[in-house]
């Protein structure tokens, strides 16, 4: 109980685009610039999945990113929360069924959020990973 | 207001250009077809650039079902005529698809051509690269994540053999390979670049991208006119204002479409409003990639006020939504444009403050000058576009050359284009921190003007005529953006061709060149300098490796080359 405590309160984020438009990006980098500041909730952006605690994807995974998806995913150490962002990576939406793309986020591994919109505003993204961290504390530990 | 067409332009292109033409049909706005025989393609690509200095701005097909295949090569006439821009057309058969390369007389034409290849199975004789392109290489099973059956194992010739980049061979124990990505904490996108270092030296480089390819193009295709807006805007997200103003432009380039002032002056207004936000965004990612933490937060903290400016009048942030065939679905009041107006000219103040801060700041410079070289001949052959070209003095601006609309007009807005002889990513960088000054300019004049005029935002859409070509051309914040749409002869709703061909498909090109002699450490930042956007350049697959034959180089140049850059 305590670890989630303690997991909730510093979670380490990394940030992967499928394949996205990068719409969903530039949002959620500004979610991590002063403006909107997700530092306070003690969030930090990683680089290598080995330190991070919660994978937030963006974009439909396309047929050719789909493996590295998976392979930064078995990167990361257990416990580990993954959050869609934008309705790409839902669902696939509006790329869904296209020749060369593979679907949403969940096609490919499980997922724990799911923020819609397209793009969602950087408020959006915060409130999602924040009802996400509500749910790491709740988790029995 | 409309462009003055030039009536005397096809005789022109009939007696001068292109005797060769079968059939001269002027299309809308000073753009003209002509149609050829497949043969002539490249005696004629020859002719226009060596006579004419004229630039090939994009080479595609057609499928036409059961009649084979029209090829269009698409050229800028600009520096010739006025806003003249020529369109070649050349019917093939199915039967052999082969025609002329024209990428072995103008390089940047390489990758349009393994496009096409992979895309429609036309392979033009004599290409310099005829390497696969365009799909995954796991095509055509799904990925490997349980969807499809496993990939036969093809053994060791099996097709990512093809991915080793050239010039790296298993025995070159003195060299060592870095793939970088296509998951990589420094760059956002999915993309591998393959740099080989001698020390710390790059001696060559690769990219293989393609893991954004969504096939958009085919979506727009199937989605009709009106609809495909929305899926134009979510090429880029960055970008999305130019992919749909270049979209709208290019549908409503297949007829005659009288779109009301006021919503050209909208339509300049959120151009120019996403050119700053997508600079100050790119100055920020640079200025976090040498580490200078405090550009970062300073530029995305002026950033977000643009955004704001641009969620007030549209009502989004990131993909506007108000882009319509006709003119625009919503219009700016007078009230709106009254209280933008004095944030931008603040923000212009603040923004002024980035130049000295960038042009003289030693540890910038230290990290910026000299560092992804390209000279003005690299560019001219290579084909770059936008500020990356500007940065190397080549004076090329679409909204100067050949302008989506006559806003552009110095007469009606002022303004100037930004060059810069530095031909470095410092370069680079002053000509977009320049262009933010002149962008924010034009913002103002635009406001200025909405808030003292009224007027209808939107005209009816007109049923869009059967038997149409329309070129979007459009200097969206990374360089010059195509958009070619070709109109069924079937169906009233949906394209028969719908292309697009976007900045960074040709800067992300040149990157491996920009490589070349850079110190490992740099290699981020000569990546970040063209502003690559792989969104973008996905809607295909691009594939350099450096040298190409018609770009060779020895090793001993390589090395020397590297030398020089004294590391
Ligand atoms: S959800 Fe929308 S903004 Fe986000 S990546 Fe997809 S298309 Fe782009």
């Amino acid at each position: 109980m305590a670890v989630n405590w303690a997991r909730s309160g510093s979670p380490w984020l990394i940030h992967f685009n499928t394949g996205g438009c990068n719409g969903c990006d530039i949002e959620f980098v500004a979610a991590i610039t002063p403006v909107y500041d997700v530092e306070r909730f003690g969030i930090k952006l990683q680089g290598s999945p080995r330190h991070a605690d919660i994978l937030a994807v963006t974009g439909p995974v396309t047929v050719q990113i789909a493996h590295s998806l998976k392979r930064v995913y078995d990167q990361m150490p257990s416990p580990k929360f993954v959050v869609a962002l934008g309705t790409c990576a839902v669902s696939g939406a509006p790329f869904r069924n296209c020749y060369c793309v593979h679907g949403g986020v969940d096609s490919v591994i499980p997922v724990d959020a799911y923020v819609p919109g397209c793009p969602p505003k950087p408020e959006a993204m915060i409130d999602g990973i924040a009802k996400l961290l509500q749910k790491i504390r709740g988790t029995k530990g | 207001m409309k462009f003055k067409s030039d009536p005397t332009l096809v005789d022109f292109v009939r007696t001068e250009v292109a005797p060769e033409g079968l059939s001269f049909k002027p299309l809308h706005e000073n753009r003209v077809a002509v149609r050829i025989k497949a043969e002539d393609a490249d005696k004629l690509a020859e002719r226009f650039i060596s006579k004419f200095k004229a630039r090939l701005i994009h080479e595609t097909a057609v499928d036409l079902e059961g009649e084979g295949f029209d090829m269009i090569y698409i050229y800028d006439f600009s520096k010739v005529r006025e806003r003249l821009v020529v369109v070649l057309e050349a019917q093939i058969s199915k039967d052999d698809p082969s025609p002329p390369s024209v990428a072995k007389i103008t390089w940047q034409a390489s990758w349009a051509e393994r496009e096409i290849h992979d895309l429609l199975g036309i392979s033009p004789k004599g290409t310099p690269d005829p390497r696969k392109q365009f799909l995954p290489y796991e095509w055509p099973n799904a990925a490997e994540s349980g969807t499809a059956p496993p990939r036969p194992d093809k053994g060791p010739s099996g097709p990512q053999e093809k991915w080793i980049p050239l010039g790296i061979m298993p025995n070159d124990a003195y060299a060592t390979l870095i793939p970088i990505g296509p998951y990589h904490p420094g760059v956002i996108e999915g993309q591998t670049v393959y740099v080989k270092v001698e020390g710390e030296t790059v001696v060559s480089a690769d990219i293989k991208t393609g893991f954004h390819h969504r096939g958009i193009q085919k979506l727009i295709e199937r989605r009709g006119y009106h609809k495909g807006v929305f899926a134009a805007e979510r090429v880029c997200g960055i970008c999305s204002a130019a992919h749909g103003l270049t979209y709208v432009t290019a549908c409503e380039n297949l007829y005659e479409a009288e779109v009301p002032d006021r919503a050209l002056y909208i339509r300049t207004l959120l151009l120019e409003l996403n050119r700053v936000h997508s600079h100050l965004l790119w100055i920020g990612v640079v200025a976090d990639v040498i580490g200078w933490k405090t550009g970062f937060h300073l530029s995305w903290g002026l950033r977000e006020r643009v955004m704001d400016i641009i969620e007030s009048i549209t009502g989004n942030r990131v993909n506007y939504g108000i882009w319509r065939i006709g003119g625009m679905s919503r219009d700016v009041s007078k009230e709106l444009a009254e209280r933008a107006l004095p944030t931008v000219k603040a923000l212009k103040a603040e923004m002024a403050q980035l130049l000295p801060a960038v042009a003289a700041h030693s540890v910038v410079k230290s990290r910026l000058v000299g560092v992804g070289p390209l000279s003005y001949a690299d560019a001219f052959d290579g084909g770059a576009v936008g500020p990356v070209a500007r940065a190397s003095n080549w004076k090329i601006d679409v909204r100067a050359d050949n302008p989506p609309h006559a806003m552009y007009d110095p007469k009606v807005i002022s303004w100037e284009v930004i060059t810069d002889d530095d031909c470095d990513t410092f370069g680079r960088t002053l000509v977009r921190v320049k262009e933010l000054l002149v962008s924010s300019d034009i913002i103002v004049q635009c406001l200025e003007h909405l808030a003292r005029t009224t007027g209808e935002v939107r005209i009816e859409p007109k049923v869009i005529p059967v038997n149409s070509e329309g070129i979007g051309l459009n200097e969206a914040p990374r360089g010059e953006l195509v958009h070619y749409v070709r109109a069924s002869e079937f169906n009233m709703n949906l394209p028969q061709a719908y292309r697009i061909r976007t900045p960074s498909y040709r800067n992300n090109a040149l990157i491996p060149k920009m490589l070349v002699g850079s110190n490992l450490a740099d290699v981020p930042v000569v990546m970040g300098s063209t502003d690559q956007c792989l969104a973008c350049t996905d809607r295909f697959e691009v594939i350099r490796e450096s040298g190409g034959p018609s770009h060779s180089m020895s090793w001993a140049e390589l090395v020397a080359l590297g030398k020089r850059r004294g590391v």
